[in-house]
């Protein structure tokens, strides 16, 4: 990182390790989750396909509504190309103890819909679903 | 393909997460005055053998399993569109730096465009990573580093709505006072 001394940092009224020690606090109680724990995990694919797609656009979306829903037990994460790269942007859902489900052509509002009937309501959205376990296409 | 620089440099992370990093920095200098713009994206993960390292720039080079590897290729072929071009460092085991220079006033130098949701995507998408970010516009600086808001990295925090805000804040206003978004 080429910062130097002189260069001047811009002012902004910064979060105090005390604010952040606050939120950090208030959120311990269900602060973390690990593989295996909780509700289960979407996974965004992020490959270049995906990215160039929109994937950025549906990571966001997914974060957003997950936490307008309150939703702390789920894991969001990545992965590479899948290989469908003309179906992206593209996300995988797992909930434990259910095989997982591939979204395709995805939109923000198709997946904050996916997070509202699958992921809190437990119901596949088969209208934008390609396939369960990876085998089965619809 | 990739329209905007923000998309590059989220998709040159991502091959930073994919190759198991644990701490990535990502450090942009705009310098109007040298006509010059600089990204750097460095990583701790299992870097690149000296023969991988040398076939990166290969769009028919992937160690993933499919056909075509284009991240690389992609921001290479941007940067030297620009009058610029990208350089890749890496030692195996220890990491790998990818930087790239572009003609700031380059008719065709992409935009930067979204700086704060490649950032929201890659730290709450990743938040077990600890990543720095920094950003230089001519004289004017701005930091953001993903610990200040996440806590133990041994251990996966969950998406907790007061910290997604507060940071995606963060980013807006610091991003805001050096004129980018
Ligand atoms: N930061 C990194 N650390 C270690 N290896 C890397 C890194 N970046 C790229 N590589 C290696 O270089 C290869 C090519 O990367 P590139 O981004 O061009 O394509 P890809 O990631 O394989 O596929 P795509 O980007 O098209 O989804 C990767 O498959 C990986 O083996
Ligand atoms: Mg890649």
């Amino acid at each position: 990182m080429t910062v130097k001394k002189r260069t001047p940092e811009v002012k902004q009224k910064k979060l105090t390790i005390q604010d952040l020690a606050k939120i950090r606090d208030k959120a311990k109680a269900t602060m973390t989750i690990r593989d295996g724990e909780g509700r289960g995990r979407v996974t965004v694919h992020m490959g270049t396909c995906g990215i160039a797609a929109g994937a950025r656009e549906i990571m966001n979306a997914l974060l957003d509504q997950l936490s307008k829903s309150k939703v702390k037990d789920v894991i969001v994460t990545t992965s590479g190309c899948a290989g469908f790269c003309r179906r992206e942007p593209m996300a995988t859902v797992e909930i434990k103890g259910h095989p997982p489900v591939k979204y395709v052509d995805l939109t923000p509002a198709k997946i904050r819909q996916i997070v509202k009937k699958h992921v809190l309501g437990g119901h596949l959205v088969v209208e934008y679903a390609l396939a369960i376990g990876s085998e089965t296409t619809y | 393909m990739m329209e905007d620089l923000s998309l590059h440099i989220l998709d040159i992370v991502e091959n930073a997460v994919a190759a198991d990093a644990t701490r990535i920095t990502v450090t942009i200098n705009e310098n109007e005055r040298r006509n010059l713009l600089t990204v750097r994206i460095s990583d701790n993960g299992r870097g690149m053998s000296k023969k991988d390292a040398r076939r990166a720039l290969d769009p028919f080079f992937t160690t993933k399993g499919k056909r075509t590897g284009l991240g690389l290729p992609l921001l290479a072929q941007a940067a030297e569109h620009c009058g610029g071009g990208a350089v890749l460092t890496t030692v195996p085991n220890q990491g790998t730096k990818v930087a790239a220079r572009f003609r700031y006033r380059h008719i065709d130098r992409p935009p930067l465009t979204a700086m704060v949701a490649t950032i929201t995507a890659l730290v709450f998408g990743h938040p077990e990573i600890d990543f720095r970010y920094g950003h230089r516009v001519n004289g004017l600086v701005f930091r953001f580093a993903s610990r200040e808001f996440l806590g133990d990295p041994r251990s996966t925090p969950c998406l907790c709505p007061s910290i997604f805000r507060a940071a995606k804040k963060n980013l807006q206003t610091g991003l805001k006072k050096i004129g980018r978004t």
